[in-house]
């Protein structure tokens, strides 16, 4: 195998410390497995600082030749800020005592760092499957009757992701004789197949409730992870081979809405934010399709600041349910409607929550500032004015829907009376330093700017810019508190998409097999009367008195022959 | 004749009046009666309200929230805006634009929840 290898500069991928590491990562424990927890995932972004633009690591496959690693300032960006997701969220659960699920989760990360680096279509595919059973198990590790089935429906819609894209695939290089994942275009099955296949990991309607129904079941550390790497990793191959299709902008369009209303009418904290991953995607498959180099810069840029942002966010959620664990909620609490009031006892958490909501509302100063708004500007200069109203309007309704109403509703509103104290010092670690960075980020962009694919002078920090963001912003916050009394959450969810297979599907096949049973019931009845009537029949003239079996004397048949000899004789006689 | 009932009447009013006891004089109060203190405000727990929310801090929330909104607003008119669709150049567009649409979204949302919201054990079931 290593004679395959036709190196010019690299021995392994990047991608390989993580998911090899990942193994070791059972076999040892206490200190060293921390070492490695924050060990790998550094030593795989120098790895990956070390990857020059063009293919790097090549190996032979069947008759292709696998592209392993392919440098270019996309994908180097994508997996820098991987890499220091998988360091983070090794940080904040450096404390978790679930090995399975730190394993799965390297694993995951590092197939998503293979993603991001491959330069053809079979390793992205390879890469992409093996994302989708560390992430299902990641899932599952929640350990929790709730989690399980929601890792196996997490695992059902994206091995049907996988079946999608494979035919795709498959389709294209019959197509086109090439595996290089290179700017495609929807315009052939193949390449609509390979389409459709990139935006179920987005997140994209119709089967957007994926990513609620799955994310929030995983532990407290898991949701964490999870939050990263599937739907970015969708969104940098989007970058890669489909940006500018128009379709795409009306698409994230529906997504950047559908994650609003959603998240409003949610109760589950960790479901508004999964939620609201959903409307962030969206942004940025808006922005895929906006296709320019503004908007391709705004979509890249967008995609590391939400890591840093959201994963921040779920630290801050996840922190409540690790400190709130009891017998009657062993994952810890998750419901507004038991939450309020906890900036009392975690001022930490709180304001690391405060910190990634204002983030996420692209606020000025922070780093979705610098982000965000550079896809609304290439709307702007393109002159799509309903795409730039839906994006200024997206960009209040998610201030009010994360902004405001996570942090509102978990750290404030009414007093839950709950006094738990911030989480251990790991944790508390991990969301001061994705505190900093988002701060850092938003007040000196340049080495953000200096990382993305295009040569970009943007300049986020106008007067005009900010004065705009701050009143659409502000004013938002006002509609929240002027409109509360219709945002009070109750125990309820908002039936999605999943209904269809969650209860629709359930009660179809109940049904059927009620029927089917009836049915079959009904045949066995008319089955039972017909055999019994045919021995009744076959009895009745079979048995020792029956017509057919009775013996008859000889007499009686020459009886019948004269009979019929004379009936005969009178025919012949005179007809 | 008629002024005489009324000065009947009015005597009649003035008779059951009874002239009123000299009002004895008041006993001299301690100079300095300490006013008792207010019993603080408490939690849920029943321990004092912390200082974020007590309704004081509220009203200066709000207060400040209200000049902090008309500050922002003002700031917009004194840079020149983007004119390219028109409207969004228009006073205070980012204002009740923001304030315009987040009420059309909760609102919309609000309707959609009559429909699509369900107990959270529906799918428990």
């Amino acid at each position: 195998m290593t004679s395959d290898l036709l190196s010019t500069s690299f021995v392994v991928s990047p991608s390989f410390i993580l998911i090899f590491g990942a193994f070791l990562l059972p076999v040892v424990g206490g200190w060293a497995r921390g070492v490695l927890l924050l060990g790998l995932p550094l030593l795989t972004l120098g790895a990956i600082w070390q990857v020059g633009d063009g293919v790097q690591l090549t190996a032979n496959f069947l008759d292709y030749q696998l592209e392993l690693v392919d440098g270019s300032n996309l994908s180097r960006l994508f997996a820098t800020i991987f890499a220091i997701m998988a360091f983070a969220g090794g940080l904040f659960a450096l404390n978790q005592t679930r090995v399975m699920e730190l394993s799965a989760a390297f694993a995951y990360a590092g197939s998503a760092i293979g993603v991001a680096l491959a330069g053809d279509l079979i390793t992205v595919f390879m890469y992409w499957e093996l994302m989708a059973v560390g992430s299902t198990i990641v899932v599952w590790s929640g350990r929790s009757e709730a989690s399980g089935r929601a890792a196996m429906r997490y695992a059902l819609i994206h091995l049907l992701g996988g079946v999608v894209l494979m035919i795709g695939v498959i389709a294209y290089i019959q197509e086109t004789g090439s595996i290089d994942f290179v700017a495609m275009g929807a315009n052939s099955f193949a390449t609509w197949a390979i389409l459709i296949g990139f935006l179920i990991n987005t997140g994209a309607p119709p089967l957007s409730a994926w990513l609620p129904d799955a994310y929030p079941e995983a532990s407290w550390s898991g949701t964490v992870f999870l939050s990263a790497f599937t739907t970015k990793t969708a969104v940098y191959v989007l970058l890669v081979g489909f940006a500018g299709e128009q379709i795409l902008i009306w698409i994230g369009t529906y997504m950047i809405f559908y994650g609003i209303i959603y998240a409003l009418l949610e109760n589950d904290m960790r479901r508004i934010l999964a939620y609201s991953i959903v409307n962030q995607v969206g942004f940025m498959v808006v922005g895929a399709g906006i296709g320019t180099e503004m908007a391709v810069n705004g979509a890249a840029a967008h995609a590391f600041t939400h890591i840093i942002y959201k994963a921040l966010l779920l630290m801050s959620a996840g922190s409540v349910m690790y400190m709130t664990r009891d017998a009657d909620n062993p994952g810890g609490k998750r419901k507004c409607t038991d939450l309020g009031g906890l900036f009392q006892s975690m001022p930490l958490t709180t304001i690391a929550g405060i910190v990634g909501a204002l983030a996420i509302s692209s606020f000025p100063w922070t780093s979705g500032f610098v982000s965000k708004s550079m896809t609304n500007q290439a709307a702007y200069d393109g002159g799509m004015m309903v795409v730039w109203f839906a994006l200024l309007a997206a960009s209040a309704g998610v201030f009010l829907h994360a902004g405001i109403k996570f942090p509102w509703f978990v750290f404030f509103q009414k007093d839950s009376g709950l006094r738990p104290k911030d989480p251990p010092w790991n944790m508390r670690a991990a969301m001061i330093l994705f505190s900093v960075l988002c701060i850092w980020i938003g007040v000196q962009p340049g080495p953000l700017y200096a990382l993305l694919p295009y040569p970009t002078d943007y300049q986020p920090y106008t007067s005009a810019h900010v004065y705009e963001m701050l009143q659409l912003l502000l004013y938002a916050g006002l509609a929240f508190f002027v409109l509360l009394p219709m945002l009070k959450r109750k125990l309820t969810i908002a039936l999605d998409f999943d209904w269809f297979y969650r209860k629709l599907a359930v009660e179809m096949a109940r049904s059927l097999t009620l029927t089917t049973s009836k049915f079959l019931g009904g045949c066995a009845w008319v089955h039972d009367k017909l055999v019994n009537a045919l021995i009744d029949l076959a009895s009745h003239h079979h048995n020792p008195r029956g017509v057919l079996a009775r013996t008859t004397p000889a007499g009686v048949m020459v009886f019948w022959v004269v009979i019929l000899l004379f009936a005969y004789l009178v025919m012949y006689l005179f007809i | 004749m008629s002024k005489n009932k009324k000065s009947k009447k009015a005597q009649a009013k003035q008779a059951p009046q009874t002239p009123k006891p000299p009002t004895p004089e008041k006993p001299q109060a301690p100079q300095a009666m300490p006013t008792p203190p207010k019993p603080p405000l408490l939690d849920v727990n029943g321990h004092p309200l912390h200082w974020l929310v007590r309704p004081n801090t509220i009203k200066v929330l709000w207060l400040g929230g209200i000049v902090l909104l008309a500050f922002v607003t003002w700031l917009g008119t004194t840079v020149h805006p983007h004119e390219k669709f028109g409207i969004e150049a228009s006073l205070g567009f980012y204002s009740w634009y923001g304030f315009a649409t987040c009420v059309a979204m909760v609102v919309f949302a609000k309707l959609l929840g009559f429909v699509l919201n369900k107990k959270d054990t529906y799918y428990d079931q």
